[in-house]
């Protein structure tokens, strides 16, 4: 290209060097969202995060916040659970922002469907999961991508990642043992309550003793982020009504997609899968 | 703006398929400019300043807006003069974001330029002196000094009477001096 060639030889050289940067800084993504960050590995984080009522004895309004908190974690049966999240991965390495909204069932098969977007709102990737089968929405063809109906998946056990993992952490720490209340605080107008477990912390609602915000530690991000701060901005559980269930599929969002089966699973046995 | 395969540089930096790919097909359309623009400014630096610019302007992806008909030139411009700005503020090439990306942060060695920070040192000092202008006197005094155009042809680029012109460039080169006391 004589663009190119009218370069000094160093920035000819950078092309390549700044792609295989940017294919680095994808794969180093991939792995974060592989590992759950700013939900499931953040969760995992806290596992010392707990307290059971026996812990607090004689401080009734201490106990009946965690007491009341686990309850808000706890899923009515089979109900769905919307959030609508956005998590702030902070460290050496600056500052990442993700935000999703999420559907989720919360007993088998674990349908789910989640939307993220960018900084600026706009929608980023739509995908689902149907009867354990990935799914993948493009809105510039209108296609639904998912995999050949002969290929066999393995059965799913629960969410395997999003919202769902992140509160039954929440849930399964706080009955542990170590939290404590921190007493009261804002937040963008809503009052409420921070529990505390080492470096971790839980912010819920004073009213509804809903989440509204998660800090925790984060590893396994090769050094580059050491806090991630999830604040919840919807999180509500709906019943498994027609109109509740339409929201964890693409093919119901979509009535107009065309289905393609082109999605391939590496290791997973069957015709498109191999 | 379109290449052969129809996309834009606002499709290219939406950043569906292949991401790297994509973002190396802006480069590819844009570095030439992006240097010309250093180059004319602060020229033992241009190439360190021209990678500083592209590192950023991926890691700032998603600020992009598409104001000019799908061009991110006008965004990339935007980013040189940040960079040109923040290195200015801190009298050394700005390294940051081909830190983060683990990219080569001494081009200019390449190129031939030993301890750039120093040789461009005046030149810092300048690009922080016009930094500090009010905004409309700095495009005047950068068009005339740096980009050396004549009177009228800043005065069409700025919509202006080329006598209006000539005035804030003497406005802004008066106030130069006087900081420079």
């Amino acid at each position: 290209m004589s663009t190119m060639e009218r370069l000094p030889t160093s920035l000819v050289r950078f092309e390549s060097q700044l792609e295989d940067a940017i294919r680095q800084e994808r794969a180093r993504r991939r792995r974060l969202l592989a590992a759950g960050i700013g939900t499931v590995a953040v969760a995992a984080a806290i596992g010392a995060f707990g307290l059971t009522v026996s812990d607090l004895p004689g401080d009734e309004p201490r106990a009946s916040a965690i007491v009341r908190t686990r309850a808000a974690l706890t899923p009515p049966e089979g109900a769905i659970l919307h959030v609508v999240e956005r998590t702030t991965l902070t460290g050496p390495g600056g500052t990442e922002v993700t935000r999703s909204e999420t559907w989720q069932q919360s007993t088998a098969p674990f349908d789910e469907r989640s939307i993220s977007y960018d900084e600026a709102g706009a929608v980023g990737r739509e995908l689902a999961t149907a009867d354990g089968r990935p799914e993948a929405y493009d809105p510039q063809t209108n296609t639904i991508h998912t995999t050949a109906p002969d290929v066999v998946l393995p059965p799913r056990t629960g969410p395997a990642t999003g919202p769902q993992r992140l509160v039954r952490a929440m849930r399964e720490s706080i009955a542990a043992g170590e939290a404590r209340e921190d007493g009261r605080v804002t937040i963008e107008g809503r009052d409420a309550i921070r529990l505390v477990a080492g470096d971790n912390a839980l912010v819920v609602d004073a009213r509804t003793f809903e989440p509204i915000e998660w800090t925790s530690s984060v590893e396994g991000t090769g050094g580059m982020y050491d806090t991630a701060t999830t604040r919840i901005e919807v999180y509500e559980w709906l019943p498994a009504n027609d109109e509740h269930t339409a929201l964890l599929s693409l093919a119901a969002q979509h009535p107009g997609a065309t289905v393609v089966t082109d999605v391939t699973i590496e290791g997973v046995d069957g015709p498109k899968g191999q | 703006m379109e290449i052969a395969d129809g996309r834009t540089d606002a499709e290219l930096l939406r950043g569906r398929g292949d991401e790297a790919a994509a973002f190396t097909e802006l480069y590819r359309r844009h570095v030439e400019t992006v240097h010309g623009w250093f180059r004319h400014r602060i020229e033992a630096a241009a190439s360190d300043l021209t990678a500083e610019t592209f590192a950023q302007a991926w890691l700032s992806r998603r600020r992009f807006r598409d104001q000019r008909d799908g061009s991110a030139l006008p965004w990339l411009l935007g980013v040189a003069r940040n960079v040109l700005r923040a290195s200015a503020r801190r009298h050394r090439v700005e390294t940051r974001a081909r830190a983060k990306l683990g990219l080569p942060v001494d081009l200019a060695a390449e190129d031939g330029y030993a301890r750039v920070d120093e040789r461009v040192s005046l030149s810092w000092d300048l690009t922080q002196a016009l930094d500090e202008l009010p905004e409309h006197e700095r495009r005047a005094v950068e068009m005339r000094v740096v980009d050396e155009l004549a009177y009228s042809e800043i005065a069409a680029r700025l919509a202006i009477q080329p006598a209006a012109a000539r005035l804030r460039v003497s406005r802004g080169l008066r106030r130069l001096r006087q900081e420079d006391r």
